[in-house]
């Protein structure tokens, strides 16, 4: 029933990230990820189910934030301390109800949005000061009331933006595609505990595979000169994975503080291509694993630090490491995607950002 | 409108009234709010704007910076315009967005409608200036700024409560995006306590008077301020004059910005021409309209304090604005400093045009603004931190007829206060050296401008600093033959290898602890000749160290005995005859 389940949900987070594209113009090519949580705000499947850590965090912080939710209802983040990985990244979330009551479950959406603010299109620069110098921080926000959209919240998104109407045109189909995701899902939440026991045993059963203590490098450059490299240990403690970072670089004047949950998804990442796990066991991975990172440092960055290069530096310097340490083939599990990063400048490369300018104006 | 003697009386009871309103909600914020930028130096202004189902008339307003309140009429109708329709009792406004009837985006409107009869007739409201707006430059000043996202966080009308129950989302995003969430938390609800309390006093002198009642004493208190202002402007010779200014530069390379004013006089009316003024341009002194029409009322204002200040006042007054130029911007043009630079060149360039009309009203009634800002961790509290200080430019004050420049801010500007240096001391790791005037720096005049002032202050944390000078090259003018006043400079870190000259900007600057700043703020230019200004003055400018003995012979031709400090009546007589013979006609 589980596998069944997994696979029905696993197509309905294909057709949700299809009703966001076909709501989009054609030629809008920047990733998106659907997800479903239970009641319990465990991420359940998710077609990138290694970001589930950071889904899970963003889940969290979003239905903290609102007292009551109701059917209709459509709030969203792209703010690091909320889970986002980086801050063009924006998670829209939508209420699962059976019945009156709190929500059963909740579906989740994820995309870069065009621009919202800062230096540079595309909202990454290595000349951001801290978080604010890097756009908008759009703390929890209900985009959709019980069905109504708030003007409030897609002005503000519109004003902030460099491409009000590509950004108009991505606000609502990050909605229709959340709302599409609600629409094709709920058959899961009736087998949602059956589905986390089977990802938590599959999880469980193919970490034992791993035994002893591995140690790894990671290294990647970073935009504008030097490297980041990370050395990582990796333990097997009962049924958890440890995973440590000695001598973990202080955090930094650039734009690559990351936070715990980013860490988290790239540690989960390496080790689900280690492991070979498949989408429905992957989601589970961050429940096994035990991140030893000093506070302050960068893996463990204030929130108040610019985080525009956290995933596609730090991050994936966290993956390569994982990766050495597990003996992987690091070129199989990474996810190539938003920001797309300029080596020299840092900054969105001047493909991509031709393309969003030339999408704004033809808009 | 006819009044009978009653209603007459009722109209002023009511007017006074509801200007003490304006003053309890000024006082509301002073006592309420955290950061000091309001408590001490009381950078906002509050306002009661009268709604009659077509128009919004401002009606009232406290002691108030006044380009903030003039701009907030544009920020209440922009408000209804978007809300049109949805506008309910117990609902609190918001808006911070330059281009939506806005300034700047630090300058945040707060406006709570007060409804009568089922629909809204009057608004309270408070603009104030607060500390951070996110964006990519702590303190809201953006040297590097070329966009409008360089600046901050822009907020369009929005609802802060809606029907008595606070948005809670709404909240959270305006101050998630300050830097100083928990002290502008609080400044926030100040603001909206003020307007609160503000329209429980308008509901008191409603239910006292009844609706009818105020609403014609409102409709003859604009009446009244247009009638005297129309008798004052017929007085006046009719004709066209024109003014400019010249702002050094727009921080983007652009140099020599000129603001150019018309004011043509014709009969009981005035049209205020700014066309010819400079085009819009890549920095962040680009004004938008509504910052722009503040500023020429501003002047207007200066000229004849005594008319009651209400959208009565400004209906004699037509604005003209020339498209894309930097007095009427378009979007994204960054905006940020435009309040002071360029906002101080329109209200000079409108005072110059103005100064063959009413010689004896001209004067300096801009603000010369240098600024800087400096953001690090307090090592006593651990806490981050970020203060300007309006100690800075402390000085711009000029010489008016009958009146030197006092020490302080030209008087459209004071409403705002210098905050004690002792308790910035208390709340920052600074130590002041030196706050004084300077020597010979007082622009001449018949009426002397008041002295530059010097200022020092070592920072005890390292720190980063922000800083932004104007009028280096193109100072404060003199009217009437009064001289400019001395120009605006900073020195970050004083006396180390990295010591810099600034002249323009500069962003981000790291000064390590112990490092000092220095600044010069140059003060306002002088009125008439200094060959006319009274000796014993003169003597007493030397007294007070404000004009040393040479420098009361070089500027003002009087000669003082060094030994006895007395006036020399002969040869000074001889040395003014000597140099008024020279003398460019006045």
């Amino acid at each position: 029933m589980a596998d069944e389940a997994s696979d029905i949900d696993v197509a309905a987070l294909r057709r949700g990230e299809a009703s966001f594209r076909a709501a989009m113009p054609a030629a809008w090519d920047g990733a998106v990820f659907g997800a479903l949580a239970g009641g319990g705000r465990r991420v359940l499947v998710a077609s990138d189910p290694c970001s589930s850590a950071s889904l899970g965090q963003t889940l969290r912080s979003i239905s903290d934030f609102f007292d009551a939710w109701q059917p209709g209802d459509v709030a969203l983040t792209n703010d690091v301390q909320c889970g986002s990985t980086h801050p063009s990244e924006f998670t829209a979330v939508a209420p699962l109800f059976s019945g009156a009551g709190e929500p059963a479950g909740w579906t989740l959406l994820r995309a870069d949005c065009p621009d919202i603010g800062g230096w540079a299109l595309g909202s990454v620069s290595p000349r951001a000061l801290d978080i604010w110098s890097e756009g908008a921080r759009i703390v929890p926000a209900r985009l959709v009331a019980a069905g109504r959209v708030r003007r409030e919240v897609t002005d503000m998104l519109s004003l902030n933006s460099r491409t009000p109407k590509l950004i108009g045109a991505w606000t609502m189909a990050l909605v229709t595609g959340v709302q599409a995701l609600a629409d094709a899902l709920p058959k899961a939440l009736a087998v949602s505990a059956a589905v986390a026991a089977d990802a938590r045993n599959r999880t469980a059963n193919a970490l034992a595979r791993i035994s002893g203590e591995h140690h790894g490098i990671g290294a990647v450059p970073i935009p504008g000169g030097g490297t980041l490299a990370l050395q990582v240990q990796v333990r097997r403690h009962g049924e958890r994975l440890q995973v440590s970072f000695p001598d973990s670089p202080q955090s930094s004047v650039q734009p690559l503080n990351a936070s715990r949950a980013i860490v988290a998804d790239c540690v989960a990442r390496a080790v689900a291509a280690a492991l070979t796990l498949d989408v429905r066991a992957a989601v589970a991975l961050p429940e096994f694993i035990e991140l030893a990172i000093a506070e302050g440092s960068l893996l463990a960055a204030s929130w108040r630090l610019p985080a525009g290069w956290a995933r596609a530096v730090t991050g994936r310097a966290v993956y390569l490491a994982v990766c050495n340490a597990l003996d992987t083939d690091a070129s199989r599990g990474w996810l190539e995607r938003d920001p797309y990063l300029d080596a020299a400048t840092g900054g969105l490369d001047r493909k991509r950002s031709a393309h969003i300018a030339s999408l704004e104006m033809r808009s | 409108m006819e009044l009978s003697r009653s209603e007459l009386i009722t109209a002023e009871i009511v007017r006074n009234y509801l200007e003490s309103v304006c003053e309890e909600m000024s006082k509301i914020v002073e006592n309420t709010a955290i950061s000091q930028i309001f408590s001490e130096a009381h950078d906002y202004s509050t306002g009661i704007f009268y709604f009659d189902g077509s128009e919004v008339s401002l009606v009232a307003r406290a002691q108030a910076v006044p380009v903030h309140i003039f701009a907030a009429l544009t920020s209440v109708e922009t408000a209804l315009r978007i809300y049109a329709g949805s506008v309910d009792e117990g609902d609190l406004f918001f808006v911070s967005d330059p281009y939506y009837g806005g300034s700047h985006i630090p300058d945040w409107t707060v406006i709570r409608p007060v409804f009568f009869g089922g629909r809204p007739r009057f608004f309270t409201s408070l603009r104030g200036h607060v500390n951070d707006v996110g964006g990519c430059a702590p303190g809201g000043y953006n040297t590097l700024a070329r966009e409008i996202w360089h600046e901050g966080f822009r907020c369009p009308p929005v609802k802060l409560e809606e029907r008595g129950v606070p948005v809670k989302d709404i909240w959270n995003l305006i101050l998630a995006n300050t830097r100083q969430a928990n002290e502008i938390s609080g400044d926030l609800h100040a603001m909206a306590g003020a307007c609160t309390v503000g329209a429980r006093r308008v509901e008191e002198i409603v239910r006292k008077y009844g609706l009818p009642a105020i609403e014609r004493s409102v409709a003859w208190v604009l009446d009244y301020s247009e009638a005297r202002l129309r008798a004052e402007i017929r007085s006046w010779s009719d004709g066209a004059y024109t003014g400019s200014a010249v702002l050094d530069h727009d921080f983007a390379g652009g140099r020599d910005l000129v603001v150019k004013a018309q004011v043509t006089v014709a009969g009981d009316g005035l049209t205020i021409d700014l066309s010819g003024s400079a085009p819009q341009g890549g920095g962040f002194v680009n004004s938008v309209a509504a910052n722009t029409i503040s500023n020429v009322y501003s002047a207007i204002v200066s000229i004849c304090p005594d008319i009651p200040v209400n959208s009565g006042y400004f209906r004699p007054v037509k604005i003209v604005l020339p498209p894309a130029s930097v007095v009427n911007c378009d979007p994204p043009a960054p905006v940020g400093h435009s309040t002071v630079c360029i906002g101080s060149d329109i209200m000079e360039a409108v005072m110059k045009a103005l100064e063959r009309v009413v010689p004896q009203r001209v004067g300096a009634a801009d603000i010369d603004l240098c600024n800087f800002r400096v953001y690090g961790t307090n090592s006593k509290t651990g806490d981050y931190f970020l203060a300007g200080d309006l100690n800075v430019t402390a000085m711009s004050a000029g010489g008016t007829y009958g009146v030197d420049g006092w020490g302080g801010w030209a008087a459209p500007f004071c409403a705002l206060k210098l905050p004690p240096l002792e308790m910035y001391e208390f709340q920052f790791p600074f130590r002041y050296l030196q706050m004084e005037y300077a020597c010979d720096s007082a622009a001449p005049g018949r009426w002397r401008g008041a002295p530059a002032s010097h200022y020092r202050r070592a920072m005890l944390d390292p720190v980063h600093c922000i800083a932004y000078t104007q009028g280096y090259r193109h100072t404060m003018q003199g009217y009437c033959g009064g001289r400019p006043g001395a120009g605006n400079i900073f020195v970050v870190n004083e006396g180390l290898p990295q010591e810099m000259r600034i002249e323009e900007a500069c962003y981000n600057v790291p000064m390590p602890a112990g490092a000092v700043i220095f600044a010069q703020s140059g003060a306002g230019g002088g009125w008439g000749d200094p060959l006319e200004r009274d000796p014993e003055a003169v003597r007493e400018d030397v007294l007070d160290e404000y004009v040393s003995i040479d420098g009361a012979r070089r500027d003002y031709g009087v000669v003082i005995d060094p030994g006895t400090v007395a006036v020399d009546r002969q040869a000074t007589e001889a040395l003014r005859a000597a140099r008024g013979a020279r003398a460019a006609p006045r």
